[in-house]
């Protein structure tokens, strides 16, 4: 009798957890599709999501992202998962609209009476989330604040002096023209903070008060940012009331939250996920361009690297469509040129292409032997593993070198490749305009930080600062294409592609936005109205 | 009993010193400057200086460590660099998460483990014990972040019993780590149950046991298991201790806000105080769940019990 229950129960242990098994490896389309009518269904779970499709009477966002962000403080951190939130919370004197053109968000007017003055009029009744009122004072503190803080401080060399003139006026005086000016202005190290809140030490991180949107409610570390909608909002009180920020650190349980219902939102979306969610009518998947340029970086100082031709050789080696659709499952597009072509003025002409004969052309040019030019590049992340395995397979194919990857940390990838103490490495760079771009990646000044090719060329510096100091739109794009024949002749790195931005979100939302930079404006949103 | 443990509470002190010594002197010397991963690949040179500064990081090491070990006697785990909060905090905010899901996870495991481990010796070399092997093969073998992934599928994503992530729904958010993570830990258990069991039931005192006749079932609870579950006991320690010290995968899968995420994140950053803020809460931790594990051996056998002096 014993031993006969004992195998009924063990039968029935092995089959419950087949049957688990096998539920588990169900195919992706149908997982999706039975997800999202479940998360419909399930109504505890989903209080305050609802389930993909049904919107009726939902009145909060849950959003799912990856990363926490290290500080919610403007003015301490310059990480992309806190600039998500700083937008929630915080206006800038300018933003950046979905074409990424400079529009004024605190600001009423401005003008511009000689290349380095700025008289900028301020929107009035803007209240910050103490109730408190916007005033000129409160922009001449947190712009000086940016200029102070390390995190942020790159955003604030433009500024100048800054000064008030009435309560409602602010003029800046930059230290010769500065093109770039209202594009950090737009930056979350130059959101507007109350002047009496800064002077007295107030805990941003804890309480971070601004004009935005929203106003932070909890932060439960770890887990979760929950935000409410502030009524006395400038531009009106946001549609959706309550908006759930989750950190899901695993790619594919942020997909199946939202196929649950859990989620409305997914922030990063995972490659090999694309498709499953692509295929499912509850879900909306966001995916163009960005910004966000991605290269082989390679040490110029170094040999073989020194020599342009063999630079050339290996940027024309390279099949990087091969690597978009084995690194990003397609989520990208080719990249040629040395700096992201979608600002104005910028051009892939000169710039290598896809090409093996000329490829080979340019290696017999460079004199140089093929067993000489060995090398490892660095990988910090199983992307950019991926990534260099197809660089691996094109060099050896097509010029017959053999490199190694190398796997790397990202503090110490970030530490080697700012010292110059490497070959070269899978990197990316995003910015919001070209002058950052440039500044940041070729200027000789950036060596031991963000220029890694430590590209020292006096005629590049030259044109960069010049870009710089021109503030005229139409002669700013003509020294902006000057630069890019320049730097895409020069090739000091192996343009690879262009990351999409790539999102998705339950159908019912209405008012989705999201720019080239990244920024999303989460008060346009509301559930399917 | 009491002199024991305070001796081994005593014992504690020398363990930590060396433990921030060797961790502090590990981190000091890994590559990687938590300036530099603070402010990311755009940051300028002079912003990656200032901010070293403001940190101390230019100080000596001595000087670092001495700073740090004046803080930490006064109960102050330091500021971290990255969040610019105080470590304290940002500890105690997740570990009630981390305690909770070691603690269910035993659960889970003891449950599933020690009938398994039992029956299985019991039925030596029967299918039973097969299939139970089979069992705890499986769960040392499924990579924990696999099972969790299956667990959501079935039961979240298809019946929706239970939440994808997050742990803001009590005892439901609970249930999927506890699972995939005691499943995982349940196999050593078993089988150290099934041999530990199997080597109590060949002793004399069991044969002469049931020469006298007594049941079966009294045989193996009464008298079999008892001595057996010294090593199972010492293996359940082991094992709540590394759960204490955070289960970075499950916490991953299932977006738990538990300590071993946030300390593999710190090091990532190379954020030195909320590394070793961690590490000093582990040991602690671990060197609390051996002192427990001794104890409960005197329960368990008297004679053990009687040394404790």
């Amino acid at each position: 009798m014993k031993r006969k229950t004992l195998r009924v129960f063990a039968t029935a242990m092995v089959l419950s957890l087949t049957a688990g098994l096998f539920a588990g490896c169900g195919s992706g389309n149908n997982q999706g599709n039975s997800g999202s009518s479940q998360g419909g269904g399930t109504a505890e779970s989903t209080a305050s999501a609802g389930g993909s499709g049904d919107v009726s009477g939902k009145d909060t966002l849950v959003i799912v992202t990856a990363n926490e962000t290290p500080s919610v403080t403007t003015n301490l951190h310059n990480a992309v998962a806190g600039d998500y939130l700083n937008r929630m919370t915080h206006n800038c004197l300018f933003y950046m609209d979905e074409d990424m053109a400079v529009q004024p968000d605190l600001v009423e007017s401005y003008e511009n009476p000689s290349d380095t003055e700025w008289v900028f009029k301020l929107k009035q009744g803007v209240k910050f989330h103490n109730g408190e009122e916007l005033k000129a004072a409160d922009v001449k503190a947190s712009l000086e604040l940016c200029k102070t803080s390390p995190e942020v401080s790159q955003y604030g060399q433009s500024t100048g002096t800054i000064e008030v003139i009435d309560d409602y006026t602010v003029k800046i005086t930059t230290d010769g023209p500065q093109s770039g000016l209202l594009i950090d202005l737009c930056h979350h190290g130059n959101a507007i903070l109350p002047a009496a809140l800064i002077e007295s030490g107030h805990d941003f991180n804890k309480e971070p008060i601004g004009t935005g949107p929203y106003k932070l409610t909890a932060w439960n570390k770890g887990e979760s940012l929950e935000f409410e909608a502030f009524s006395d909002y400038f531009k009106g009180e946001p549609p959706i009331k309550k908006v759930i920020w989750k950190i899901i650190p695993e790619g594919s349980s942020r997909t199946m939250a939202l196929e649950a219902g859990e989620a409305d939102l997914i922030v990063e979306v995972e490659n090999t996920d694309l498709s499953r969610l692509t295929d499912n009518s509850s879900v909306t998947v966001f995916n163009e361009s960005s910004t966000a340029h991605n290269f082989m970086m390679i040490n110029n100082e170094r040999a073989p690297f020194d020599n342009i031709n063999f630079r050339r050789a290996i940027a024309a080696a390279i099949d990087k469509n091969a690597i978009i659709q084995v690194a990003l499952n397609g989520a990208g597009s080719v990249a040629d040129s040395m700096v992201p072509d979608c600002f104005p003025g910028t051009t892939n002409e000169g710039a290598p292409t896809y090409d093996v004969e000329q490829a080979k052309a340019y290696f017999a040019e460079s004199g140089l032997n093929p067993a000489d030019c060995g090398f490892a590049l660095i990988c910090s992340d199983d992307t950019k593993l991926r990534v260099g395995q197809v660089i691996q397979s094109s060099l050896k194919e097509n010029l017959g070198i053999d490199i190694t990857l190398e796997s790397m940390d990202l503090a110490t990838y970030l530490d080697v490749t700012a010292t110059g103490d490497y070959d070269a490495a899978i990197g990316g760079y995003t910015s919001n305009s070209l002058l950052s771009y440039a500044q940041g990646v070729y200027h000789s000044a950036s060596i031991g930080s963000s220029n890694k090719t430590r590209t020292n060329e006096p005629e590049i510096d030259a044109m960069i600062e010049k870009i710089q100091a021109t503030v005229d739109q139409a002669e700013n794009e003509k020294l902006v294409t000057e630069f890019n024949l320049a730097i895409n002749e020069l090739c000091p790195q192996v343009p690879l592609y262009m990351r999409n931005n790539v999102r998705a979100y339950n159908s019912g939302l209405a008012g989705f936005n999201l720019n080239a930079g990244g920024n999303t404006y989460y008060d346009w949103m509301s559930w399917g109205n | 009993m009491i002199k024991f443990i305070v001796k081994r509470l005593v014992a504690l002190i020398p363990v930590l010193l060396g433990v921030t010594l060797l961790v502090f002197f590990i981190l000091d010397l890994a590559p990687g400057d938590p300036a530099k991963t603070i402010l990311g690949e755009q940051a300028r040179p002079e912003d990656i200086a200032a901010l070293r500064e403001e940190m101390g990081l230019d100080d000596p090491f001595i000087v670092r460590y001495g700073r740090y070990m004046f803080d930490l006697v006064q109960g102050d785990l330091g500021t971290s660099y990255k969040t610019r909060d105080p470590v304290g905090e940002e500890v105690w905010a997740r570990l009630p998460n981390t305690v909770t899901l070691a603690l269910t996870s035993t659960v889970v495991s003891i449950l599933l483990a020690l009938p398994l481990g039992i029956i299985a010796a019991i039925k030596q070399n029967t299918w039973f014990d097969g299939i139970s092997m089979f069992i705890s093969l499986l769960g040392i073998s499924m990579p924990v972040f696999w099972m969790g992934l299956l667990l959501i599928l079935f039961f979240s994503v298809k019946l929706g019993w239970f939440p994808v992530a997050g742990a803001d729904q009590g005892i439901k958010s609970l249930v999927l780590p506890s699972i995939a993570l005691g499943f995982m830990h349940m196999a050593a258990i078993a089988r150290t149950t099934r041999s530990s069991m199997l080597e109590t039931i060949r002793q004399d005192y069991i044969r002469t046991v049931r020469a006298k006749g007594l049941p079966e079932h009294e045989i193996i609870t009464d008298h079999a298991l008892r001595n057996a579950l010294i090593p199972t006991t010492t293996v359940i320690g082991l094992q709540i201790g590394q759960m204490l010290g955070g289960s970075v995968l499950t916490e991953s899968v299932f977006a738990w806000p538990g300590i071993g995420r946030y300390m593999i994140q710190s090091i990532q950053g190379r954020d030195i105080p909320s590394v070793m803020g961690c590490i000093i809460i582990f040991a602690i931790g671990f060197a609390l769940i051996n002192l427990l594990v001794d104890l409960i051996y005197g329960f368990i056998d008297p004679r053990i019990k009687a040394q404790y002096k």
